[in-house]
Formats: C-alpha cells, sequence, structure tokens
C-alpha cells in the first residue's frame, strides 16, 4: 500500500506539470493563430514588415509583450502592436511565449 | 458603389451540372461555377515572394525579397538567376542589391519581345549610390534560363527610405512600391512607386516617389506623357501614396492601380495620363496642423483607432478639395485599409462570369477594430472599366494568406504570391 502511494505521488509530480504545460502550450496556440499569425507567419518566420519571432527567447517575448501592454512604444509597429497586447493577461503572455520557443525553436 | 457582396451568385457546381442535362445550359454557363477553383501549391518555402512574370510555355520569373530573382522552368526545375547582397547559390550576384523592410527585390516584367531580345527588367532597393535608391535594371537572359548579364540600369532615381521615422510601419524601406508591369496596349513600361513617409514626394514634380512612370526599354520618357509643366517627364501620374499593384483593362487596355490607404481607404483608381492621385501628407495644409516627423499620412491618430470615415474627412486619400481634378477612386473597400497590394485582370471564358474582371490581392491589417480582411477580391466592372459594378471575395481553396502578388499565367489559371512563402495556382 506504501508503494503503490509513493508511486502515485510519482506519478503526479511527473504527468502533473507535464499535463499542465500541455495545456499552457494549446491557450497558446489558440492565442498565437487568432492573434500572431496573420503578420508573423504561421512559423513565426516573420513576414513583411513583422518581425521575425522564432529567434527570440521566451524572457524577451514576454518582456516585449508586457512593455506593449503598457502602452510603450517600441519601434515601429508600436501601432499594431499595443491594441493587441492591451488585451492579454500575464498567463496570455506566458502561454504565447512559451507556445513560439517550444513550437519554432 | 456597391456595397461588397460576401455571397458568392453563383449555383454549386453539382446544380450547375444537373441543369445543363435537363435543359442543355451552354458550356459556358457551367463555366460560370468559378466558386469551384482547383488549387496547386506551385511553390514554397520561398523567401517574401514578390512577384512573378511569365513566358508563353509557362516558364515564371519570380522575385523574393531579400534573396533575389528565380525562374522556374516548365520541368519543374529552379534556376537561381540574380542574387542579392549575402545571397548564395545564384549564377550572377550583385552585391549593391539590398533589402529591408517594405523595401528589396519587388518586381519583375517580361519584355514583350523577349523571344527576340531575352530582356527582363527587375526592380529592387540599392545601395549603389548614397543615400540608395531603388532602381529599375535590365537583364538578358541566356538561352537556358540559368543566368542573367548585360545589366543596365534603365532608373536609378526612385526614392528609398533611409531612416525610422515616427510612424506606424515607420522603419527603412517603407512606402517602396515596386511593381513594374509593360502595357499591352501602348508596350511601354509602368512603374509603380510609394512616398517613403516624406510627406514632400507626393505632389513633387522631380522626386519619383509616388508617381506612376511610363518609360521606354532604356529608361527615357514615354514621348506622349503629360504631367504638369516643371515635372519629371517620366511621370504618367503622381499623387500616390504607395502603388503595389497595377493592370490593364483587358478591352481598353488603360491602366488602373490597386493602392494602400492609410488606415482607412484602400483605392483602386483608373489612371488618366498627367493625373493627380491627390494625395499629399504634408502638414500645415488642408486644415491640418504639425504632424508628427512632418508627415501627416497617420493622423490625427496615428496609434489608436478611431473611425475610418473621420481619418478620411482629416487626411483623405483623395483629396478632392485641395485637388477637385483629381483622378476619383473608383473603388475605397468600403472605407478599410487592409492592404490592398496588387492587381490583375482574368481573362478566357473559363472563367465564366469573372471574364475580364479585376482580382486584387489584400494582405490584411488588424489595426484599431480593422478586420484583418486578408482576402482576393473579384471587382467587376463595366464595359469601359470606369466604374464598379460588384464585387466579390473569392472562395478560396486554400488557406488565406498576405496576398502579394496576383498574375495569370499563360495557361489561364491565377498566380498568387503569399508573404508566407509560397505561390499558389488557381484554376476555375
Amino acid at each position: 500500500m506504501k508503494n503503490l502511494v509513493l508511486r502515485t505521488v510519482a506519478a503526479i509530480m511527473i504527468l502533473g506539470p507535464s499535463s499542465a504545460f500541455a495545456q499552457d502550450l494549446a491557450a497558446g496556440e489558440k492565442l498565437y493563430q487568432s492573434t500572431c499569425r496573420a503578420c508573423h507567419g504561421p512559423s513565426a518566420q516573420g513576414m513583411a514588415s513583422f518581425p521575425k519571432l522564432s529567434d527570440k527567447t521566451e524572457e524577451i517575448l514576454v518582456e516585449r509583450l508586457q512593455t506593449y501592454r503598457e502602452g510603450e512604444k517600441v519601434g515601429p509597429n508600436s501601432a499594431l502592436m499595443i491594441p493587441h497586447a492591451t488585451k492579454l493577461t500575464d498567463e496570455d503572455i506566458e502561454n504565447i511565449a512559451a507556445y513560439i520557443t517550444t513550437t519554432f525553436p | 458603389m456597391l456595397e461588397r457582396s460576401r455571397i458568392a451568385t453563383t449555383l454549386p457546381y453539382a446544380a450547375a451540372l444537373a441543369c445543363s442535362t435537363v435543359i442543355a445550359v451552354p458550356t459556358l454557363a457551367m463555366a460560370t461555377n468559378t466558386t469551384s477553383l482547383q488549387h496547386t501549391v506551385v511553390l514554397e518555402g520561398l523567401q517574401a515572394p514578390w512577384d512573378m512574370a511569365f513566358l508563353p510555355d509557362g516558364t515564371m520569373f519570380f522575385t523574393e525579397k531579400c534573396h533575389g530573382l528565380s525562374v522556374l522552368l516548365p520541368s519543374g526545375e529552379v534556376n537561381k538567376l540574380l542574387g542579392m547582397n549575402e545571397a548564395e547559390g545564384y549564377a550572377t550576384t550583385a552585391d549593391d542589391l539590398v533589402c529591408e523592410g517594405q523595401a528589396g527585390m519587388n518586381g519583375v516584367a517580361v519584355d514583350p519581345d523577349f523571344e527576340e531580345n531575352r530582356r527582363i527588367y527587375v526592380y529592387s532597393t540599392s545601395a549603389m549610390s548614397d543615400p540608395r535608391t531603388n532602381r529599375v535594371m535590365r537583364f538578358e537572359v541566356d538561352d537556358a534560363l540559368s543566368n542573367v548579364s548585360e545589366r543596365t540600369d534603365i532608373v536609378d532615381d526612385i526614392p528609398y527610405k533611409v531612416a525610422e521615422s515616427d510612424h506606424p510601419f515607420g522603419g527603412p524601406g517603407a512606402h517602396n512600391g515596386g511593381r513594374i508591369r509593360f502595357s499591352p496596349g501602348d508596350g511601354f513600361l509602368y512603374v509603380t512607386t510609394g512616398d517613403n513617409h516624406n510627406s514632400e514626394v507626393p505632389q513633387s514634380p522631380t522626386l519619383m516617389g509616388s508617381k506612376v512612370l511610363r518609360i521606354d526599354t532604356d529608361g527615357n520618357a514615354a514621348p506622349d506623357n503629360a504631367p504638369p509643366e516643371g515635372f519629371d517627364p517620366r511621370t504618367y501620374t503622381y499623387g500616390h501614396r504607395n502603388v503595389q499593384g497595377i493592370a490593364f483593362h483587358p478591352q481598353t487596355n488603360t491602366p488602373i492601380v490597386a493602392e494602400h490607404g492609410p488606415w482607412h481607404s484602400d483605392e483602386i483608381t483608373v489612371l488618366v495620363n498627367g493625373g493627380n492621385g491627390g494625395w499629399d501628407p504634408r502638414p500645415n495644409m488642408a486644415g491640418r496642423e504639425e504632424c508628427p516627423d512632418d508627415y501627416c499620412g497617420y493622423s490625427p491618430n496615428q496609434m489608436e483607432g478611431m473611425n475610418r470615415y473621420e481619418r478620411a474627412s482629416f487626411m483623405p486619400m483623395t483629396d478632392l478639395e485641395t485637388y477637385p481634378d483629381a483622378m476619383k477612386p473608383i473603388w475605397d473597400n468600403n472605407g478599410w485599409s487592409q492592404g490592398s497590394g496588387s492587381a490583375a485582370f482574368l481573362t478566357g471564358e473559363q472563367w465564366g462570369d469573372w471574364d475580364g474582371a479585376m482580382v486584387v490581392g489584400i494582405m490584411g491589417i488588424g489595426f484599431g477594430g480593422t478586420p484583418i480582411g486578408q482576402r482576393i477580391d473579384v471587382i467587376q466592372l463595366n464595359e469601359e472599366g470606369t466604374e464598379v459594378l460588384d464585387v466579390t471575395e473569392m472562395t478560396l481553396p486554400m488557406e488565406a494568406g498576405r496576398f502579394r502578388s496576383v498574375v495569370q499565367g499563360p495557361d489561364g489559371s491565377l498566380y498568387t504570391a503569399v508573404d508566407e512563402g509560397m505561390i499558389h495556382k488557381l484554376t476555375p
């Protein structure tokens, strides 16, 4: 019985975070596809005047989205980015950044 | 102007087929089902494909904005002809050709006498001059379609935006124009250019941005160009914002342009020799005061969404109060700006009701509540090509994208390049 409990706890420790992370990626994907993809491309490769995202670290993506969310201008696409970022929660931003860096490394 | 219709009006294929069996509807009637398009990916994995030009046998020259010029042979083989700075694997490399932002290698056109002279034309940003400019270059292609030579820069003074400014999309290379097309009517080369976010350019008589140039294959002005006195004689029309779409009406050969709007009003305009497009974003005129970096093109509120008609009133795309004789647009995308970047005409019975219609590729810009709107619009004009009768969104057999270029191929299909890196073929 004691072994079963230990095994269950171990399984939760292993599978729990993994499942939660997958859920975050799914949420990030949904946001990326609906909000980011049209300009940054299906592979975050960047298009036209819209920069590549697939070469950015998760930390940079989070920091930049937070900056836009504050309404601060950073670069020539701020007019497009600020209204989108304003709608995002901290969790949304982390999910998008995780999706980009995980899916398009 | 009619409201755009989002509903295709033709019968589904099965219904059309059933009708034809029962009441012997002519074959042409079946062909009206242009909502059932076949789709082929011609090329993928490209770097920002920007334009295409065809030979009669289907050979397709194409440009990639930061890589260069290549050709797709009927065999399916791709030969890389002319590489830009740092591009690899090209038969010839031109180190002065550079890309940044919207600028780089843009339009491509095949000489009407290609069979005789093997000439091809390319529009690209070049660092040969300081400051950089956009150039139209003429090359000769070898018999094997494997290399180009005999570069001659027939235009070397189209302005390029060199520095960032305080505007949306304000980086270097902005509003770079770049489409080049030969008129099947007069045989001259038409070159479309942009304003570079420089308010002095559109109405300038000598700066060749914001113009449609009409020139011969040596770069000389077409003798019949009729711009106002004092203008560069290469000027066919002026006062544009950033023209990236030009096509010639299949009956009249009249040039018609599709143009990006400034947070409002993408426009289609029938060109008049010597005409003014009516774009003038200078500060301290037409009721405006100072504007960011002396350019009112996105004013009065360039960083936030607002009613598009209020915008149009403050900073009109075609200012008919200041310029009453300006060329009036025949379509304004219902007041939206969504990135109308290219234009072509569909011809041939295979297109059914769309035979003779104009198609406009729209790249999509989701700003300030504007629907992104990535699509190809089919715009049916009157016989004279002077009025819009109807607008239908093409029902696409593939995912929408940033439709950068639309060109009808010699096989009658519509080819479209998307910024996502593909060239599609749509066949009715």
